[in-house]
Formats: C-alpha cells, structure tokens, sequence
C-alpha cells in the first residue's frame, strides 16, 4: 500500500482549504462557515477535496494556494462525517500524499438539491477555523514545500 | 429548470413585516430593522470592491462576481431597502461568477442566488435540507 492509500480513521482531521477572499468565513476561528465553501468547482470530478491533517501542517495545506493570496482552513473530523453519512476517501497525489475526496459532492451535481443539503451540513460539521495562512504556490497545484510532514 | 413554488411559512412572513416592527423569532431573539445606511454599506462594501477589482477575487476555483451579477445585487439591495426588508442578509460571492445572499431564521435559511449571468435562483433550507426552489 502506497504512501496516503490507507484508510481514513476516525479520528483524523481533514482540511477544507477557503480563500480569505470569498466572504465564505468571516470573524474568529468559531465563526459560522459558509455553505459555498463546500461546493465542488468545476475541477472536483471525482469529488470534492480535503487534505488529511495528519499529513502536512496547516500551514503547509494553507500554502498549497495562491502566492500573494491568504486563506483559512476549515477544520472537519472523519468521525462527524461518516456520522453523516458522507464518504471520505483517500486519494493520494504525486506531490499531495494527505489528499483525500468526499465522493457525494461533485462537478457533475453540485447545483442539485442533495448537494446542496450536503453543503449545508458539511458547514455545520465544521469544529473550528485556522488561520488565515499565506498561499504559496505559484501556479495551481504547485504544492508547497515548506511545513509538509513526513508519512506516518 | 426548477418549478414555480410558493414561499410559505415563517420565514416569508417575518421577511415581510415593515421596519417599524422588531422581527421575533422563537419568541426569544429580537432583531432591530437595518438602516438605510447598513443598506449602503453592502454597496459600498463587498459590491464595489467586488467590482473594481475581479482578479483580486479570483483563485483556484473560484470565479469573482461578474460586473452583470454586480449591477443585479447592487439592484436587489436597493430593492430591498426601499422595501424596507427587515434583515440584512448575509452577502458572499457563489464562487461561479455570482453573488448569493443568505437570511438565517432560526432553522430556517433562505438564499438567493444570482448567477454570474444576472438569473435569480431561490432556495430555502429546512435545516440541511432543500425545501422550496425556484
């Protein structure tokens, strides 16, 4: 089993990553985020994506974003999820080994009636918000460097 | 496309009620009207800066309001405080090119959403669940 393929366990927390920029939260780190934070964008094929805390620091998960931009982290836990009934897979990348899916929430439905449900309990599930952090990538998807753990 | 539907039900009804009425929910909380300057502030605030500056607001994934979705809240806004709509609402970009304004009451939530094309979709929640669309 490779590097970010084992399973999810409950008690890990995953990462929402939401530029500062959006509205989508406003206020201190318990402050209500928006429902829109969880909508997958037209990339999310496969489902919408989180990365997995254990992975890499806030800090580092923060800068997988935009240089000269800031964003906060919404923090979820596996166990509230699954509680839920909403799935989260793991889905390693090359240079993401804590990236990680949540299959319901996709490109392909993310205007119906469900997903935007889900959205809405996905943002009440939210335990607390970090940051802001600086992004630091210079293009989309270029990953941060600095701050990223070691595997477990 | 959605259907046609009717709104009904407490959110309506508070949404409804003048400025010279406090709007009571559950009996417990007491909202006071906005002013016509807390009005302003949304089209001073987020619209104008959502305006001038798209590429500010553009990320990964995420579209700034286009100028058309800009002029059609700029425009809902002053609709709604010449109507005197007794709860500002909470204003956030769709992150599709549109613009989404959300009133929370109690349990209940009630968004409006235009798109990056200027069109109005209307959804209220039930707790997380989708109720009414139109």
């Amino acid at each position: 089993m490779g590097v970010g393929e084992e399973e999810i366990a409950d008690d890990e927390l995953l990462y929402r990553r939401i530029s500062e920029n959006t509205r989508w939260h406003q206020g201190d780190a318990n402050a209500p985020v928006h429902r829109k934070a969880f909508q997958p964008n037209k990339g999310d094929l496969e489902g919408l994506s989180v990365s997995r805390a254990k992975y890499e620091t806030p800090e580092a998960a923060a800068g997988r974003g935009r240089r000269g931009k800031s964003y906060y982290l919404a923090v979820l836990k596996a166990s509230d999820l699954r509680a839920a009934d909403i799935a989260v897979a793991p889905k390693p990348q090359e240079a993401d080994p804590g990236h990680a899916e949540l299959p319901a929430l996709r490109s392909d439905n993310r205007k119906s009636n469900e997903v935007q449900g889900l959205m809405m309990q996905i943002a009440r599930l939210v335990v607390r918000v970090e940051g802001p952090f600086p992004g630091a990538a210079d293009e989309a998807g270029d990953a941060a460097q600095g701050g990223v753990k070691g595997p477990p | 496309m959605v259907e046609t539907a009717t709104l009904s039900g407490s959110v309506v009804g508070a949404l409804q009620r003048g400025p010279e009425e406090s709007v009571t929910l559950s009996g417990r909380l007491v909202l006071p009207a906005p002013s016509p300057e807390e009005w302003d502030r949304l089209i001073d605030g987020p619209l104008i800066d959502w305006g001038r500056e798209p590429e500010r607001y553009s990320d990964d994934g995420v579209e700034p309001p286009t100028a058309r979705a800009i002029r059609r809240a700029s425009g809902l806004v002053k609709d709604l405080r010449r109507a005197q709509w007794p709860l500002l609402p909470r204003l956030v970009m769709s992150g599709e090119g549109g613009i989404v304004f959300d009133w929370a009451l109690g349990n209940m939530t009630l968004s409006m959403e235009i798109s990056g094309e200027g069109e109005l979709e209307l959804l209220l929640f039930d707790g997380c669940r989708v109720v009414q669309r139109f």
